[in-house]
This record gives structure tokens, sequence and C-alpha cells, in this order.
């Protein structure tokens, strides 16, 4: 599928720098569900998922110039969407604000107990996680990304991301067995 | 027997590990209750961390991309610039380094070098003036004051009598 993405994007890439400003809408559809998906995972709200798409739109715009082909499409949208979200996080402050905001937050897409439940446990889980064990962990766990293309991501090698998605899932672990 | 870490039950459940560790693991999971247990532990605790994603409508995404491409494709004045900005930061920042180095260097001599240049010009006046100086006192100590009288006297332009004054008449006279 990701393959399949960047061979779609890589041709309307080129259109995009020849001059086809059409283009870039198509591109957006593309990366879309991806990018909203990744920043729902950051941030469990869907209104701030969709203000990180809008960012990551302007971004991809703003540097899709200076894009190097060395790289997959994909994987450069991903990180950019990671330094985006935590950008986004750390700006509103909401890593330390999480807790207190899980009981005002009344998502309307949760409509039943059982999911508010799991909801409000991931969102404890994840908050307590370091920013790059976080990282680790929804790209590989929500993602389903390879470690290797991880390690591009995230500009680390494969062995730094196993070792922070067992550092991850340890730290989740405890967290949960103490409540 | 040695019980499977957390890593190792991490790498099999997301089945990251080689064919052969995996089936080592997996046997490992058939004789051993214990890691088993902690394998399906693992297993529940990370199949019940799943995150729903709302229903998202295309008509939804559609206004998104339109409100982007809005934004995009009109950049205001400051944008402009910052965008150029950027450009300049990226493509000519290595480019412009070597040009900026002469450039700071040159400033640092000129801020050195004329200074110096400026004094050391003063100085050389200043000890020209210093020897002229010196010259003219010897050459004042030897000159009595007689010397100047009579090479006054013996000037032409020393008071001489001529028909439209009466300095010789008077001198006569007395």
């Amino acid at each position: 599928m990701i393959l399949f993405k960047d061979k779609v994007t890589s041709n309307l890439i080129e259109k995009f720098l020849e001059g086809d400003k059409s283009c870039f809408a198509e591109i957006l559809k593309v990366i879309s569900s991806d990018v909203i998906n990744l920043a729902y995972c950051y941030t469990h709200n869907l209104e701030d998922a969709k203000d990180i798409f809008q960012e990551v739109s302007f971004k991809i715009f703003k540097y899709l110039k200076f894009f190097k082909k060395k790289a997959k499409f994909t994987t450069w949208v991903y990180r950019i969407t990671v330094n985006t979200c935590i950008d986004f996080l750390r700006k509103k402050k909401k890593i330390m604000a999480m807790k207190e905001e899980i009981i005002k937050d009344e998502n309307s897409f949760c409509e039943k107990l059982e999911d508010k439940e799991r909801l409000r446990m991931v969102k404890e889980a994840l908050s307590n996680l370091p920013s790059k064990a976080k990282a680790v962990f929804i790209l590989r766990h929500y993602q389903g990304l390879k470690i290797a293309e991880i390690g591009k991501i995230l500009g680390c090698s494969e062995s730094s991301v196993k070792t922070h998605l067992t550092r991850a899932i340890a730290i989740i672990k405890k967290n949960l067995e103490e409540r | 027997m040695r019980h499977l870490s957390l890593k190792d039950l991490v790498f099999l459940y997301y089945g990251d590990s080689d064919a052969g560790v995996s089936s080592k693991l997996t046997q490992h999971l058939r004789v051993c209750k214990k890691c088993l247990r902690e394998y399906q532990k693992l297993k529940t605790l990370l199949s019940n961390l799943t995150i729903k994603l709302p229903p998202i409508k295309e008509e939804e995404i559609e206004e998104l991309i339109e409100k982007v491409k809005e934004k995009v494709f009109e950049p205001t004045f400051l944008e402009k610039v910052k965008y150029r900005w950027d450009y300049l930061t990226i493509h000519l920042r290595w480019r412009l380094a070597p040009q900026l180095l002469i450039g700071t260097v040159a400033v640092i001599l000129a801020l050195v070098i004329f200074p110096w240049w400026r004094n050391f010009n003063l100085d050389r006046e200043l000890k020209i003036l210093q020897l002229e100086a010196k010259l003219s006192l010897e050459d004042l100590s030897n000159i009595s004051p007689f010397d100047f009288w009579e090479n006054t006297i013996n000037s032409d332009s020393f008071l001489p009598s001529t028909p439209q004054n009466n300095f010789g008449q008077v001198h006569k006279e007395t």
C-alpha cells in the first residue's frame, strides 16, 4: 500500500514541481488518511488531528522543493507529521494536561462506554511515555510500520527503535498494572 | 531453562524477529508455561490498546484541502518574505559561508589595521616635527643677537634715507 502510494505521489510531485499546482490537492488526498490517523493517535482529538493535517500540508507545500528523493515520500511525510504532533502537543501543553482533559473531553464518536474506557486507558498509557518511545510505539502499533522504516522516520538505528519499543511497552505495562 | 525477556515477547508479537528466532520462541512458549502466561498477558494488553479513529467524511477532507489551498496559493506579504528567507537560508547558507568568512576577516583587518596605520603615520609626523624643532633650537643657540643686528643694518631694507623721508636729515641735525 505504501509502495503504491509512493509511486502515485512521486508522479504527482514531479508534475507539481514542473508547475502544475493542481497536483498538490491530489498529493494531499493520497496522504490525508495516514496523516490524520497518526495525528489522532497523538492527540486523541479529531479537531486537533485536522489542525495538524493542515499544518503538515503547509509544511509539505513549503518544503516539497527541497525533498530529496533518496527517501520515500511517505517516510518524509511521517517524519513531518511526528514532528508537528510533538510541537503541537508541546505548544498546548497537552502532555501534562491530558489526564485532566480526559474527564472533560466528551467525544461524540465514543458512543459506547466500553470505547470511552478503552480510549481513557490508551490516553493514560501513552501520556507517560517519553517522546521518542511514544513515537516508536505509535508508528509500530497503530501505523503498522516496520522497524527499519521507523528508524528512517525518526533518524535512528534499528536497534535503537527496538529498544524504544520495548521500553515503551514496559512503561505501558507498568502503568496499567499499577492502576 | 532461561525465560523469555519482554523484548523477545514484543518482537514475537509484532513478528519483527527472524523466522528461525521466531520458531525457537514459539517452541519455548509451548514448553514454558510462565512465558506463555506472560505472552498472553502482553497480547491482551496490546490488543486492548486500540484507537478507533472516528469516521471522517470525504467532504470534510475535501474542505480541509480547500482551506489549505486557499492559504497556500495566496500567501501574504509576510509569508512571501518568510518563504524567501527560508529559501535563502536553506539554499545559500553553505554557499555564502566562504564569502561571509572573507567579509568577516576583512572587517576585522580593517578595524585593526586602519587605526594602527593612522597611529603609525601620526607617530612618524610627530618624530619629524620633533627633529625639526630640535634642529631649529640648536641653530638658535648658535646665533647671537649681534649677528641679527649686523645683518639688519647692512641690509638695504634698514630705513634708507630717501628724498621722500627725512631720516638722514634728522640724523645730520642731531
